[in-house]
């Protein structure tokens, strides 16, 4: 009888999971809304999430521990994933960005927990479907901020393979095929917010060591001065972030901090220097990305709870108006 | 903006409690007759992993191998019934996909599967051997070739593979070789009558029941029971299954020969749940599980048969982190 009971519940919350459009109203707000999207087709921690030609990418990613060199494309006109071409190697904690149409992966970590950390660099063109294995980086680093200015890209702190976080900041230049270094974070960390806004870089949040050791600092580079400079911080110290421009805001979402997972949704607007909170996501969560295409922000898989757990293959859009 | 997401956690909490219920609804949804068993869930696989095998040793499941996104992972998972919780435990030597699987003297044994990156691709002659006691993996000797998808039994002390799919993915074989853990040594034994993967087998009464799974092509399924004497080193052909199909579970409970799930590109999966029973040299109707899968195993555990993972649908199509329990009194 208890069970019987509950059917229309189920009724509801199933029409509930299928239908976007309620979960629009019911959390449309002056701070944006999100909805849901058809999941990602499998549950991949520790994943990086791009956008090039109106589609969003979703690459690398842990299950279980072990990285693979996962690979979809989502095409939010249609709401469907398709497999596209594999990474060279499986890896997760990549730091990724897209450059003159083409998306760079950076570093990455082969095994979960932050394990052997690879110098490894990719560059994938979407017309061809095909991956070029580029020159690496110094050395390998992985949870690495990455952002492009003029055609480059910056590869920002991280985790190196002893497991210490570094303040190393290389440049990639597609011109020269090469790498160089240029002046590094003020402080050493990884798992942080990485966007390039007007020509500048932000590094916003992130971890200093262990997850506890979070950090609200927020640093801007002037590759003209190849100077940092402090910025107004971010207003919850968290870590393990998904980040974007979005209607020139820097979005900073989620974290993790153990037994915790954060929900919060924090914009930068670098014209009035200030930080506003939005709409936090539906639940907390880590080990994601974000991306924007077709006048809305996603973030796909990635984990519910700290650490590997609560691993979720849900697809998540958030639209400001 | 706040009342916004309170709304929105509150809901999140009255789906997950449903969520709940929800299999308590399901398991008396199927309770038609309590002979035909019953249905429940229990806690999730803390991945969705495919084309995954099952063993139970030592009054634990363990879940091996498998694939995400085509993908083949050295996972191993271990679930406490009494816990109702999964632990992860030493990874497989290598990363293999539809593995064969059984448990002899308190040891697990893996023989053969694909390596992944793409579908049934490089069928390996690897055989692994599970230590529970000291969670270690060993190295044994291997088949005479490659084969993915193979059906493994223990009889006698000795561990059986049957069947699969060669290294090219052309070719669906009849061999059948056998494994004496005591010379760590494979000798051939008498193939299968007609050559098949994505099969289930089982062993009753000192025989081996071996039944449906395909020819070639997913869709090339079939119903037939084959029985191997080991005395004779011969096939007899036994009652057809009622519903043809392939990509199988199969379990030996309670004396009958379970055989569960299947799947029929593009679109179905079978939920059903047929049993053959040897004393009446029938087959019978059990409760179908609560939806249609494939890419899953069956092991028993205490008084009841557990599958877990798997895919919902065809192929790859919607990977399932579910864990269910059937129980027949």
């Amino acid at each position: 009888m208890r069970g019987r009971s509950c059917l229309p519940v189920v009724a509801v919350c199933a029409a509930l999971a299928w239908s976007p459009n309620w979960m629009q109203e019911a959390w449309s707000q002056g701070g944006g809304s999100w909805s849901i999207r058809a999941p990602y087709p499998a549950a991949v921690n520790d994943v990086a999430v791009v956008a090039v030609g109106d589609r969003i990418h979703v690459l690398g990613g842990s299950v279980l521990g072990v990285a693979g060199p996962y690979h979809q494309e989502y095409d939010p006109g249609a709401d469907k994933w398709f497999s596209r071409a594999t990474l060279p190697k499986g890896l997760d904690h990549i730091g990724a960005t897209v450059a003159n149409g083409r998306i760079y992966t950076i570093g990455g970590f082969v095994a979960s927990v932050h394990r052997d950390a690879q110098n490894a660099v990719y560059e994938y063109d979407p017309a061809s479907d095909t991956w070029r294995i580029l020159p690496p980086m110094k050395a390998g680093r992985a949870s690495v901020g990455v952002a492009a200015i003029n055609g480059k890209v910056h590869a920002i702190g991280g985790r190196n393979a002893d497991g210490r976080t570094v303040a190393t900041h290389e440049v990639y230049d597609s011109a020269t095929n090469s790498w160089r270094e240029l002046a590094p974070l003020p402080k050493a960390r990884d798992h942080a917010a990485v966007v390039a806004v007007e020509g500048r870089i932000h590094v916003v949040g992130g971890r200093f060591g262990p997850p506890t050791e979070k950090t609200d600092l927020h640093d801007v580079y002037d590759p003209a001065a190849n100077t940092w400079s402090a910025a107004p911080p971010l207003p919850t110290a968290r870590s393990g972030l998904a980040a974007t421009l979005y209607k020139d805001l820097v979005i900073v979402l989620g974290g993790e901090l153990p037994p915790n997972t954060f929900s919060q949704n924090e914009a930068y607007d670098p014209r009035t220097k200030t930080w506003r909170t939005l709409t936090p996501m539906p639940a907390g969560r880590h080990g994601t990305g974000a991306a924007v295409a077709g006048g809305s922000l996603y973030v796909a898989a990635g984990s519910l709870r700290p650490g590997a757990a609560g691993v979720t293959n849900e697809m998540l859009v958030f639209t400001l108006p | 903006m706040r009342i916004g997401a309170q709304r929105v956690v509150r809901l999140a909490c009255v789906c997950a409690a449903v969520g709940a219920w929800g299999s308590a609804a399901q398991a008396q949804g199927t309770q038609q007759g309590t002979q035909q068993g019953t249905w429940t869930t229990k806690a999730p696989v803390p991945a969705r992993i495919n084309e995954v095998t099952l063993a139970a040793v030592g009054g634990k499941l363990h879940v091996m191998g498998g694939s995400v996104l085509q993908f083949t992972g050295p996972y191993h998972l271990q679930y406490d019934p009494a816990a109702d919780s999964w632990r992860v435990r030493a990874p497989l030597p290598r990363a293999l996909d539809h593995i064969g699987s059984v448990e002899l003297n308190g040891k697990i044994y893996l023989i053969g599967g694909f390596v992944g990156g793409g579908v049934h691709r490089d069928g390996q002659n690897t055989a692994f051997e599970y230590d529970p006691a000291s969670d270690t993996w060993r190295i044994l000797a291997p088949m005479k070739a490659g084969r993915g998808s193979v059906a493994v039994v223990a009889l006698d002390g000795k561990i059986h593979a049957i069947g699969g799919r060669s290294p090219d993915n052309a070719v669906t074989v009849a061999t059948h070789e056998v494994y004496d853990p005591a010379t760590n040594s494979w000798k051939e034994l008498a193939p299968l009558p007609k050559a098949r993967d994505h099969a289930a087998a089982g062993v009753m009464d000192g025989k081996i029941y071996f039944a449906g799974g395909r020819f070639g092509s997913s869709t090339d399924r079939t119903g037939m029971l084959d029985i191997y004497d080991p005395k004779a080193n011969t096939w007899t052909s036994g009652p057809p299954m009622p519903t043809p199909r392939s990509g199988l579970a199969g379990a030996v409970y309670k004396g009958v020969f379970m055989v569960l799930g299947g799947e029929m590109p593009p679109n179905a999966t079978n939920a059903e749940n047929e049993a053959f029973d040897p004393k009446a040299n029938a087959w019978r109707t059990l409760a179908p599980m609560p939806t249609g899968r494939h890419a899953t195993a069956a092991a028993v555990l205490g008084d009841s048969v557990y599958l877990a993972a798997g895919s919902l649908r065809p192929g790859a199509g919607q990977v399932t982190d579910q864990t269910i329990v059937f129980t027949m009194p």
